[in-house]
């Protein structure tokens, strides 16, 4: 409570009550000072155990002396602060700009050293979670030693300050324990321990910090003009006068919260350091396990997918996944005699019709379902091509989120399902070589329509713009009649898209070389300007999957690339159709096949094969196998499978995740320093052992600018809100008492307002002051006097005349009287104090 | 006993906090934290309740009395006998100026040491002189982590009176009255008794020894005194008002008269009216020590507004005086009276 209000407060009660409490005293003194102290040590044990605690459990190097004197020296530093007022607010922006400047100083030290903490964390999660990608953040230093040490410093800083308001300026355990037991968190999650000292030394903070928080009477507050022992505030009736704080009190309570975190640090010990059984995790640790895993590996943002897509792909679900995140778990596991290099497709799902994102196994036109994906696939085993290869393969489901059969190419079964844990043995007839000789002649009318028509149907939606990027892309196929003049020198799809008319006489042969060469087109078109990711974030609401990856992503994993390249064929008038399934790449049979013994050759596979050795394998599949494909209809032959999807080049190391690359971006922007360091964009030196930690004080104008500035726009910022916020919140205030009637407050607003600009103009006219808090009475008189002087008068003759005595009058009643004013009484005030202010503005 | 129930729910929501985590993190050593968590409300609880049994409070002033505009200074000490020191206690206390009074209640929180007291001054100013009364009205006790409260109530009074600060007294002569006869006539002669006896009453200070009516005051065992028809009652009286709305003036004044009057060895009585019970109390001030005495009696006086009571009381009742000296806020009226029976 400001001096002047609590001056207005004291003449109040007098004035009501006849008598006034003054400061109370404590006989036995306050110490202020020796609960300054104390309650750093709080702060250091805090900052402390939580910092130290996290490097020493993930094992980084570091110089403990350094740190346990520098985190010593910061923490008292900042709980004297709290001694008296006139170190407080200095105190605080003092050593805001001692941090920032030698952040600024040495950022590059302090970057690598929280680089390399990341990076160790990451490290030990990852292997933690057997997770493939780790991601590495760049260390300009190498010498974690140094580096390490020096982010720990700036990390114990912030984390004093922090403390530092949550002990000392509020005592609350809940802020406490929020901003540090989350850092020993991190290592406890993967089973990793800091000291049990820390833990010790935290404890016994928690102890005190929430003691004396259930006893609400250990604040220290530090505004008001003397600091007193003593807060004041009114309750209805009741005025509460609270201590604040009792330096004998503190030294007892952390005393016996010190005594029970060693009994209790003592008991830990035999459980602390044993190993943890393996066991399977609850539920809860399960559900914390897959998040965890999931920001690990994405970071936040894939903790925001629409749905989930681990365990394979999801039913021609497209857009709502911004990251495929492989669990790495078997889902199925396949036996079979492996006959060729190149990869074995197992197909279960079919996607023929495409709408909002979404791949359907119908087709759906108009309203009118033409035909369901049980026709579809009684048509397709039906007009399948067969070879003179035959095979049997047995797939079990291990561990599938749906459960459709999983078939090979080319075969056909009656099952619907394979349930989880059975498998089910089929016979297939693969195709081998690279001829496709005719099957059929002619088709059903149903199915041939199929073909022709819903299998080159495109959304009107993305029809022009799919027509639009073919050309552009320069795609041979393009010159189709509907779409597009045709293009001089090209070949003209035999069938047109719209009608299915035979509109050439090129043979099958032509035909489907025609499409295999714009297919290949496609591919290289991928290879050339995509590149292939398991995180290409997700499409916006308002875009389409397939548009929004060929004109703006360019980035994106199997499901974009067939979709892609299925729209576009269509578009080109090649009739194909999106696969989901999964593949079984020649690596994959070459890393982890394990020979099944006691069977022949004979029974699972006969017929040719590109294998100079054959044998019948089983193999485990897991869910990074999972894939889409396309399926082109080749006349005569039938759907063969296609892939579209460039290779994965391992460029999957973009950098930090999310949140981590925000803080490396704040600090890793390049300039040229000017200080004694090295030019350090060129490669990053060693720091020889010996270097001091502090080079002499020698910052760089240019080296500071940027950070400068970012620093000074930020706190402009958050000044600037400050402001916003504050006068948002007054205006609120002030409408609520209004609305309310609460006139009482408002005067007392405005009467304040006019006494602090009639004290200063008296002051700066007299070289004195008067009383700095008069009661209503005495303003009046002030005022009628100050304005009634000779200049003055001349100059404010044009306002209208304020009746003082009615001023008055209106003043007492509407602060002190019970009742209060009425609204009629309250606006004549206020437009009396307009008039007043205006006329002492005009005389400033 | 109050029971806080949110503090009491907040920490059991606290615990179960603290088994999710365990159930999260799955390190076994953090189940070693339950069973303190568990204990310490029971512990704290009973040691609360073993050193409520022993902590008093206590209330003194710090000063015989103050002048107007210095503070009254008052003590309050709190006493344990017990080895358990308790911070969360709370004094609640009512300080008021006795001619205005309040109904404002203030809560002083005090941390209580282990086997020792602890004392905490305070000051009360007044802006009228008067009684300063503080009155301990109850002690609440609370335990360690604010679970339960015990209240005991007290009854422990201090006053301090605040004086007025020297101001000037009107002109008005405290010389005896003189109506040009002899101070003393009457028939006193020696075992005569007047048969002109007005009544007899019972003495009052400053009687005349001579009229004292021996025989009845033996036989009553109490002094009486004749009051004869011819009686002369020859004294100075101080008749102050206790209107509120003067009382700072009426202290002032009345405090500056009867300091002249001691300084001029006159004698007087002070006469002070309780309205409330329609009674006058006389009051023989001989020296400095009787005076402050008889102001602090004043204050103990009910207030009224408006009236001049004790006037229209004093002339309206049976009470005599040769002289009295009405004291109204700053008007001072000196009043002769012609009641010299003959």
């Amino acid at each position: 409570m400001p001096h002047w209000y609590e001056k207005l407060i004291k003449k109040k009660e007098l004035k009501e009550t006849g008598v006034y409490i003054g400061d109370i005293h404590n006989k036995d003194g306050h110490h202020r000072l020796f609960i300054c102290l104390l309650r750093g040590l709080l702060v250091f044990f805090a900052c402390y155990g939580t910092v130290v605690g996290v490097i020493e459990a993930f094992s980084l190097p570091y110089n403990m002396p350094i740190v346990t004197v520098f985190f010593f020296f910061i923490s008292m530093l900042v709980a004297l602060l709290y001694w008296r007022k006139f170190l407080f607010y200095p105190g605080y922006i003092l050593i805001l700009i001692v941090f920032t400047s030698y952040l600024v100083k040495y950022y590059l030290y302090a970057n690598s050293g929280y680089q390399a903490i990341i990076n160790q964390i990451y490290s030990e999660y990852s292997d933690y979670f057997k997770l493939l990608s780790v991601r590495e953040a760049q260390e300009f230093f190498s010498n974690r030693y140094v580096t390490v040490t020096i982010a720990m410093c700036f990390i114990g800083t912030f984390l004093a300050l922090l403390l530092n308001v949550t002990i000392s300026g509020y005592m609350n355990l809940l802020e406490t324990i929020l901003i540090t037991f989350p850092f020993l968190e991190i290592a406890f999650f993967i089973d990793l321990k800091p000291p049990v000292y820390c833990i010790i030394l935290l404890l016994s903070v928690y102890f005190c910090v929430g003691i004396q928080q259930a006893m609400g009477t250990f604040r220290m507050q530090v505004k008001g003009k003397n600091s007193p022992e003593f807060i004041r505030f009114k309750r209805k009736k009741e005025t509460k006068h609270i201590y604040q704080s009792s330096a004998s009190g503190t030294l007892k309570i952390y005393l016996f919260s010190l005594a029970v975190s060693l009994i209790l640090g003592l008991c830990f010990i035999p459980t602390y350091y044993a190993n943890k059984t393996e066991s399977a995790p609850n539920a809860l640790r399960a559900e914390a396990d897959n998040l965890v895993k999931i920001f690990v590996q994405n970071g936040f943002t894939g903790l925001f997918d629409r749905y989930d897509s681990t365990g394979g792909l999801n039913h021609g679900h497209l857009g709502g996944v911004s990251n495929v995140r492989p669990d790495f778990e078997t889902d199925i596991k396949v036996t079979f005699a492996p006959y060729t290099y190149d990869t074995v497709y197992l197909k279960s799902f079919t996607g023929n019709y495409y709408q909002a994102n979404t791949w359907y196994s119908h087709t759906y036109t108009e309203e009118r379902v033409f035909l369901s994906g049980n026709d579809i696939q009684t048509f397709d085993h039906l007009y399948m091509p067969t070879s003179e290869a035959k095979g049997k393969m047995t797939v079990e489901n291990v561990d599938l989120v749906y459960s459709l059969p999983l078939l090979p190419y080319y075969s056909v079964t009656e099952q619907e399902t394979i349930p989880l844990g059975e498998s089910l043995t089929v016979s297939y007839s693969p195709h081998v070589g690279t001829e496709y000789p005719k099957m059929y002649d002619e088709l059903p009318e149903a199915y041939d329509t199929y073909i022709h028509e819903k299998c080159l149907y495109v959304p009107e939606t993305i029809r022009a713009e799919l027509a639009d990027y073919c050309i552009e892309a320069e795609f041979t196929g393009i010159a189709t009649s509907t779409f597009t003049e045709p293009a001089s020198g090209t070949v003209t799809e035999s069938y047109d898209p719209v009608t299915g008319e035979l509109i050439s006489n090129a043979s099958f042969e032509e035909i489907n070389a025609y499409r295999l060469a714009l297919a290949n087109e496609v591919y290289a078109h991928f290879i050339k300007d995509f590149s292939y990711t398991m995180a290409p974030g997700s499409t916006p609401y308002n875009k389409d999957y397939v548009e929004y990856f060929l004109t703006t992503q360019k980035r994106g994993f199997c499901a974009h690339f067939a979709s892609s390249a299925v729209m576009l064929l269509r578009t080109m008038g090649v009739p194909a159709r999106y696969v989901e399934g999964y593949c079984i790449p020649a690596t994959l049979i070459a890393d982890d096949a394990k020979p099944v013994a006691g069977e022949s050759v004979a029974d699972w596979y006969s017929g040719p094969s590109e294998l100079s050795e054959q044998g019948v394998i089983s193999l485990e599949v897991n869910d990074s196998y999972a894939h889409a494909w396309i399926e082109i209809y080749l006349e005569g032959y039938g759907f063969v499978p296609f892939e579209v999807t460039p290779a994965d080049l391992g460029n999957e190391n973009e950098g930090l995740s999310d949140l981590a690359a925000l803080f490396s971006g704040l600090f890793s922007f390049e300039f040229n320093l000017e200080t004694d360091l090295e030019d350090v964009t060129a490669q990053p030196p060693e720091l020889p052992d010996e270097e001091p930690l502090f080079p002499r004080l020698s910052l760089s104008a240019k080296a500071l600018l940027v950070p400068l500035c970012i620093f000074f726009g930020v706190l402009a910022s958050i000044l600037f809100m400050f402001f916003i916020i504050r006068l948002i919140l007054i205006s609120h205030k002030r409408n609520k008492w209004l609305k309310e009637g609460n006139y009482k407050e408002l005067v007392y607003e405005k009467y304040e307002i006019l006494n602090k600009k009639i004290q200063k103009q008296i002051l700066s006219k007299r070289n004195h002051s008067t009383n700095e808090n008069p009661l209503p009475d005495e303003l009046c008189k002030l005022l009628s006097s100050h304005l009634s002087k000779d200049k003055i008068a001349k100059k404010t003759t044009s306002f209208p005349e304020v009746n003082y005595e009615r001023f008055a009058a209106l003043l007492n009643k509407a602060l002190y009287s019970s009742k209060g004013i009425t609204p009629e009484e309250y606006k004549e005030l206020l437009n009396m104090f307009k008039d007043l202010n205006k006329q002492l503005s005009f005389t400033e | 006993m109050k029971k806080h129930w949110l503090k009491i729910i907040t920490y059991i929501g606290g615990v179960f906090l603290l088994l999710l985590v365990i159930l999260i993190l799955e390190q076994p050593f953090l189940l070693l934290l339950l069973p303190p968590l568990i204990v310490v409300p029971i512990l704290t609880t009973m040691l609360f309740l073993r050193a409520s049994k022993y902590i008093s409070v206590q209330a003194s002033g710090q000063m015989p009395y103050v002048e107007l505009g210095n503070p009254a200074v008052f003590l309050i000490e709190s006493t344990n006998k017990s080895s358990i020191p308790l911070y969360l206690c709370e004094v609640k206390f009512h300080a008021e100026n006795l001619f205005w009074p309040n109904k404002q209640i203030h809560a002083l929180s005090i941390p209580v040491k282990a086997k020792g007291k602890s004392s905490f001054e305070f000051p009360v100013e007044s802006t009228i002189p008067g009684m300063i009364s503080l009155t301990l009205t109850e002690l609440s006790l609370s335990d360690y982590l604010h679970f339960f409260t015990i209240t005991k109530p007290l009854s422990i009074k201090m006053e301090i009176p605040v004086f007025p600060a020297p101001a000037g007294c009107p002109p008005v002569s405290t010389a005896p009255s003189f109506h040009g006869e002899e101070e003393y006539i009457e028939n006193d002669l020696k075992g005569a008794v007047s048969s002109d006896i007005k009544e007899i009453r019972e003495y009052r200070p400053g009687d005349r020894i001579q009229r004292i009516h021996w025989k009845l005051s033996a036989k009553m065992d109490d002094l009486f005194v004749k009051e004869l028809s011819h009686t002369s009652v020859l004294s100075m009286v101080i008749l102050p008002e206790v209107t509120f709305s003067d009382i700072k003036e009426t202290t002032a004044v009345l405090l500056e008269l009867t300091q002249r009057l001691i300084k001029e060895e006159e004698r007087f009585n002070l006469c002070l009216y309780n309205h409330a019970t329609c009674e006058f109390e006389y009051l023989v001030i001989t020296d400095k020590e009787e005076n402050l005495e008889a102001l602090t009696r004043f204050y103990y006086l009910p207030s009224y507004e408006g009236k001049e009571l004790a006037r229209d009381a004093f002339f309206s009742s049976s009470q005599h005086a040769s002289t009295v000296i009405h004291i109204a806020g700053s008007k001072v009226e000196r009043i002769d009276l012609e009641t010299i029976v003959r």
